[in-house]
């Protein structure tokens, strides 16, 4: 052969080699790009931190764990999680003292497919349940806790629910076959927007499907007639909760036109909801497994394990055909949860538990389910700029109203009437006002033809049974309108035979009156103002001081101080008193005005307020005037009459109607097409970037926010670093050239650090927490922790702030500073997707829990930031959702349960959500965002939003304007075109470049970087490091670097080679010629 | 007839990888303007993508052109090895382009649960990933071009 004839080959190999270098090139940059997602999904770690000498007599690391060694700390944190359990679960049925369960009563039967297959945590989304297989630590089931507390289980039933068929459609469509336990549904939804139509082609409503009692005798016969020995049911009902997706109330959310496949017929499409007029309530199925375990048991006891309020009036029908002798509700016990829900089974601890959620029989009949569905406005072609010649200002490009997600809206025509504050102020209208149409069908739950409390309500809010029993007295109530506070003494005595503990819940009812019926002002006829919890003997008493803010009693009047709007105390008679739940407490008040309501007068006290007062409480406790803010909150502010509101002095006739076919207008337009802020060209910025004046963040750690040292250290950041550090903030905050500041991982919660598991981002080998892939639990997850509801049942502040620095030592083990918790946000109906994740339907309830919280982690230099500021009620079409509401719904409502965390000063940092106010883009709303929380309520602190899935809702200039310190925009570290949504395309209008010339928008970055810096500064961040102590990077070696490395030197070397062997190839060619 | 039988595999190779090429930006635009990452706002061009494919089908038909018109003798045959390298890493350089565009959708909808039971999404992702092979048979096509030679008398 001659070398003429080889060229091609060595060409043809050079070539190769040369795609190949190019393609391991490309890889390094994608994964360089993407390395903290990889870091994070796989546990490598691709740098450390590496610190100068310092004196060994000055200890830098300033905040400590509570544990020694990673064993304690994960040994806590599982104990934490049953603890929690333990007082949180609430034992709402004890006929016969049923529970707790006898020593030799430990043969159980267990009934039902969520008994087999538990409901520990949320479907998607960040109050998952963690450590399914983690070695000596594995989840524990209910039958895992069962066994470990050697009861028995009876093995037929068992077998007949663990070997059912299952079959699962594949994400290609392909259906794939199993046997086991049957899981709880999951919920169907998706990251997109979706109309009601849509909706319901993909067959989203939810498929409840039972176990059916054939399909346990196919797999063993004679199994459901028969439970041998094992005469105690324990029979579990489960409903899940998801991120993204939500129930539908009433029958539409379980007419199923699912293609699901029909493990009978062979077919696609089939319903097993039959006897459902709800997905929260109960199936023919599940009666039908109820009534089969009374008919061969001593003791039914049922288990509700969901945290959606379950609709199951059957339970306690006295002498019904599915009455239960004892029920409990256990919520989502997470990783390790289910011992808790034994030790209360078996007496080992006595429950203490009060509902954070009213339970009602008809979910969907409540004022808040009749505008909680998809509602889409009627001309989305106006509101998107396609083919209509209005193109985006900005950037000059058309969408359609979908894509700038502004398709969706709902209005909260309840106004403050939700939960509790519904049910208990009809009830007490029945009294007070029969006139108003309390006692009227309107509003009833379906088929009723008056409204009557014991038929609407199963279990009220704070609700709660023991094995003991108490008694509470209201000793005495003062106020003190200096102090702005209002301070209760409660006796408790524990008069039972067993020590336990109980919660001191204190209520409010204010005066309601023509004033405030004029003004549009509502108000509950009962609403919680505070709580705490004590633990007693038998026999054993304890008296109790709460000292609250006044505050807290206060209602919002938009028309009072002459228009100006401000929180007013109405003049009347104020009550005030204890009760085990909400309608105990409202029973005493009206008792105590007179009205024989079967409540207990001697637990009230009175307080007369002699004139309206609308003063004292219009001015926060920063010193600001409080006026109206969110005016345009209010789709009457847009539209004339549009919302009639729900008030308590009419049910007949302003009962919420759902409100269909919303056309927007074109004010409200103007707001729907998201970029609001317009940059400005006026040359007059006063604002200095990077200057170098040779200050770290390590120089800044621990300074006051109103240190003048801060105006020195900000002046370095440059513009450009500025806007890169905001545009893409999540979820790792990475180093900046400037301030050399370390980079930090932001964790998700709120059920426990989700993201980073023990050692996944301890970078620094000297501190004390550093642990590496040999340590027994490197990798341990510590989202284990029962979901925010049981946490809130506890009603037990010191409880949340173990919480708090439980999360702090997290902290500090896995080495993120500031994790996305706790979930702040009301319970506005059960069936939302997120209840899981938020506390309660209660505001002062959240409130006083994440103050706690906060409290907690931040003596660990944990930041923990609240989310999802506000108003995130609604999963399905959450991306931009306009929210209306009345501005006192909104701050007695979503704000209120944020308010106290924000304004502690213990809270440095938060999450907003993804939703409108009204029909603003939520960050960009200047009424909220800077107006309310970072004016009268003086947040100092850092500010994410969620997570940038949409660049034209979550535009730039606006979230920078309303005061965010960082956006969740989680790919590429210095290439913005690289990330998901690519903002830097839509996102330049806002580049450092073109705001060069903007003093409006500059002035505003370098306050967004003051609170971003100075929380960091009060960090755990900084552990280690100190003024002049700061930190080098280490550049680490981790699996896909090596992969990508040894790519490259390969394929460079033989494309070299192949490269000279061309050129050989050629000369010798040429002399062969 | 005579041009046909002339032809060596380089020829039809290139010609294979041109139609790929152009193929594959085809796919890639409709992918782009899918209505999930329409929707999910995601819907963006990559003006990288585009234009180094482009570039990449340039050069492969100026290497046939060029391989066509001249023998190959002297600095014609360099011309054309370079043509078609380049060509190589354009291609190669696209489709990291888009890889890197994608790889996050793909993430989230093929890595987590959170598009789990979206078919839209699904198929958007499954449309992405049809694109990668795409890029990748496009590439395999220019490189076995590499190998070979375009006319029979002729080296280039």
């Amino acid at each position: 052969m001659t070398f003429k004839k080889t060229l091609p080959l060595w060409r043809g190999l050079v070539v190769l080699f040369a795609a190949l270098l190019t393609l391991f090139i490309g890889a390094a940059l994608i994964m360089e790009a993407n390395r903290g997602f990889l870091d994070e999904a796989t546990g490598a770690q691709s740098e450390a931190i590496v610190r100068p000498e310092t004196d060994p007599n000055v200890d830098l690391y300033t905040f400590k764990s509570s544990y020694n060694t990673s064993e304690e700390m994960v040994k806590a944190n599982v104990a934490f999680s049953e603890k929690v359990e333990e007082n949180g679960a609430v034992l709402l049925k004890n006929d016969n003292n049923t529970l707790p369960l006898a020593a030799d009563e430990d043969a159980v039967s267990l009934v039902g497919k969520a008994a087999y297959s538990n409901v520990f945590g949320g479907q998607m989304g960040s109050g998952s349940a963690a450590n399914t297989d983690f070695e000596g630590y594995a989840r524990v089931s209910l039958e895992n806790a069962l066994t470990e507390e050697e009861f028995t289980i009876n093995p037929d039933l068992q077998k007949a629910y663990t070997t059912q068929d299952i079959y699962s459609q594949g994400r290609d469509g392909s259906i794939t076959h199993t046997t086991g336990a049957r899981s709880v549904t999951t919920l169907g939804g998706s990251f997109g927007m979706t109309d009601k139509e849509n909706w319901l082609n993909r067959g989203w409503n939810y498929d409840i499907n039972e176990v059916t009692l054939a399909e346990l005798e196919a797999k063993v016969p004679g199994c459901t007639t028969d439970f041998g020995n094992y005469t105690t049911s324990i029979v579990v009902l489960g409903r899940i909760n998801s991120e993204g997706r939500d129930y539908i109330p009433g029958e539409q959310g379980v007419k199923f036109t699912s293609t699901a496949f029909d493990a009978n017929t062979g077919n696609m499409g089939f319903s097993r909801n039959a006897g459902a007029k709800d997905p929260l309530g109960l199936t023919d199925d599940e009666r039908a497994m109820i009534k089969m375990a009374k008919d061969n048991s001593d003791k039914v006891i049922v288990l509700i394990n969901s945290n959606s309020m379950m609709e199951v009036p059957e339970l306690v029908e006295e002498n019904g055909e599915f009455e239960a002798d004892a029920v409990m509700w256990i919520g989502t016990p997470s990783t390790y949860g289910m011992r808790g829900v034994i030790d209360i089974l078996t007496g080992e601890v006595n429950p203490s538990g009060k509902l954070p959620d009213t339970y009602a029989a008809d979910n969907s009949a409540s004022p808040a389910a009749q505008n909680w569905d998809i509602f889409t406005y009627s001309n989305p072609d106006e509101i998107g700029t396609v083919g209509n010649g209005q193109s985006d200002k900005t950037n000059g490009i058309e969408l359609d109203a979908e894509t700038m997600r502004a398709s969706a809206y709902t209005v909260y025509a309840e106004g403050i009437y939700v939960g509790y504050k519904y049910y208990e102020t009809r009830y007490a209208d029945t009294y007070l006002d029969p006139s108003s149409g309390a006692g009227s069908a309107v509003g009833a739950m379906e088929g009723a033809t008056s409204w009557n409390y014991d038929d609407e309500v199963v279990w009220p809010f704070g609700y709660g049974l023991s094995y003991t029993t108490f008694t509470q007295t209201l000793d005495s109530v003062d106020w003190d309108f200096n102090a702005k506070t209002i301070t209760a003494v409660v006796t408790v005595e524990n008069t039972g035979d067993v020590a336990g503990k109980e919660a001191v819940q204190l209520y409010a009812s204010v005066p309601y009156d023509e004033t405030d019926i004029a003004h549009g002002v509502e108000k509950a006829a009962i609403q919680l103002v505070d709580f705490a919890k004590v633990e007693l003997d038998a026999g054993e008493s304890e008296t109790v001081t709460i000292t609250t803010d006044l505050q807290n009693i206060g209602s919002y009047d938009s028309m009072a101080n002459g228009g100006e709007g401000t929180y007013i105390l109405g003049a009347g008679d104020y009550y005030f008193t204890v009760g085990n739940g909400a309608h105990e407490a409202v029973q005493n008040v009206l008792q105590a005005r007179g009205h024989n309501a079967g409540g207990d007068e001697d637990k009230v006290k009175s307080l007369e307020l002699g004139n309206r007062d609308e003063r004292t409480l219009s001015v926060s406790k920063n010193g600001v005037e409080i006026t109206n803010q969110l005016e345009n909150a209010d789709l009457n502010y847009y539209i004339e009459d549009a919302v009639t509101y729900f008030t308590r002095s009419d049910y007949t006739n302003t009962f919420p109607e759902p409100y269909t076919d919303l056309a927007a207008t074109d004010e409200m337009i103007a707001e729907l097409r998201n970029i609001k802020y317009e940059i400005q060209d006026t040359g007059r910025v006063t604002e200095e970037w990077g200057k170098d004046e040779g200050l770290t963040l390590a120089d800044m750690k621990g300074l006051d926010f109103e240190d003048e040292r801060w105006d020195i250290f900000l002046d370095q950041i440059t513009l450009r670093e500025a806007v890169q550090i905001i545009a893409q903030g999540g979820n790792t905050t990475w180093t900046l050239e400037s301030i050399q500041n370390p980079s930090a991982k932001q964790a998700d919660g709120p059920a426990g650090f989700t993201s980073i598991s023990l050692g996944g981002y301890k970078r620094d080998a000297e501190d004390p927490y550093y642990t590496t892939e040999d340590d027994p639990f490197y990798g341990f997850a510590f989202n284990t922790t029962p979901n925010a509801p049981i946490i809130a049942a506890t009603f037990d502040k010191a409880i949340a702030y173990e919480w708090g620095v439980m999360l702090g030592d997290e902290s500090l083990w896995t080495g993120g500073p500031s994790i996305w918790a706790g979930g702040g946000n009301q319970h506005r109906a059960p069936y939302e997707g997120r209840t899981h994740e938020y506390y309660s339907e209660d505001a002062m309830l959240s409130n006083l829990f994440l103050v706690e919280q906060c409290k907690g982690a931040l003596t660990k230099g944990c930041l923990v930031g609240p989310k999802h500021f506000a108003f995130n009620a609604i999963e399905y079409n959450r991306y931009g959702l306009s929210e209306f509401m009345t501005e006192q719904a909104a701050r007695e409502g979503d704000l209120r349960c944020f308010q106290g965390a924000f304004e502690s000063g213990y809270c440095l940092a938060g999450m907003t959500a993804f939703n409108r106010i009204g029909a603003s883009y939520i960050n960009g709303h200047i009424g909220l965002m800077q107006n309310i929380l970072r004016g009268e309520w003086a947040f100092k602190g850092l500010l994410t939003t969620d997570m940038v899935n949409n660049q034209y809702l979550m535009v730039l200039g606006d979230t920078i304007m309303g005061g965010i310190t960082m956006m969740a925009n989680g790919s590429g570290v210095d290439d913005p075109s690289s990330s998901h949504t690519a903002p830097g395309a839509y996102w330049e209008y806002c580049s450092a470049d073109n705001i060069a010339d903007d003093p409006v928008i500059q002035a505003q970055l370098k306050k967004n970087m003051h609170y971003q810096w100075w929380a960091y500064a009060q960090s755990n961040l900084l552990n280690g490091l100190g003024s002049g102590v700061n930190f080098e990077l280490k550049w680490l070696m981790t699996w896909y670097r090596a992969l990508y490395i040894v790519g490259i030197i390969a394929s460079a070397v033989l494309a070299a080679a192949a490269l000279g062997t061309y050129v050989v190839a050629t000369v010798k060619a040429k002399e062969e010629e | 007839m005579e041009f046909i039988k002339s032809q060596r595999v380089a020829f039809y190779a290139s010609i294979a990888a041109v139609i790929l090429a152009l193929v594959s930006i085809i796919i890639y635009g409709v992918n782009t303007t899918n209505n999930y990452y329409v929707t999910s706002g995601s819907a963006n061009i990559s003006a990288l993508v585009v234009v180094f494919t482009v570039i990449a089908m340039i050069l492969l038909i100026a290497r046939i052109v060029i391989a066509e018109k001249f023998d190959g003798a002297g600095l014609i045959k360099h011309v054309t090895s370079i043509l078609t390298l380049v060509a190589c890493v354009f291609i190669a350089s696209a489709f990291f382009a888009y890889v890197g565009e994608r790889v996050y959708d793909i993430a989230i909808v093929l890595a987590s649960d959170l598009e789990a039971g979206n078919v839209a999404a699904t198929d958007a992702v499954m449309q992405t990933i049809a694109g990668f092979v795409l890029y990748a048979v496009t590439l395999i096509f220019a490189i076995v071009s590499a190998f070979a030679r375009v006319r029979k008398d002729s080296v280039a």
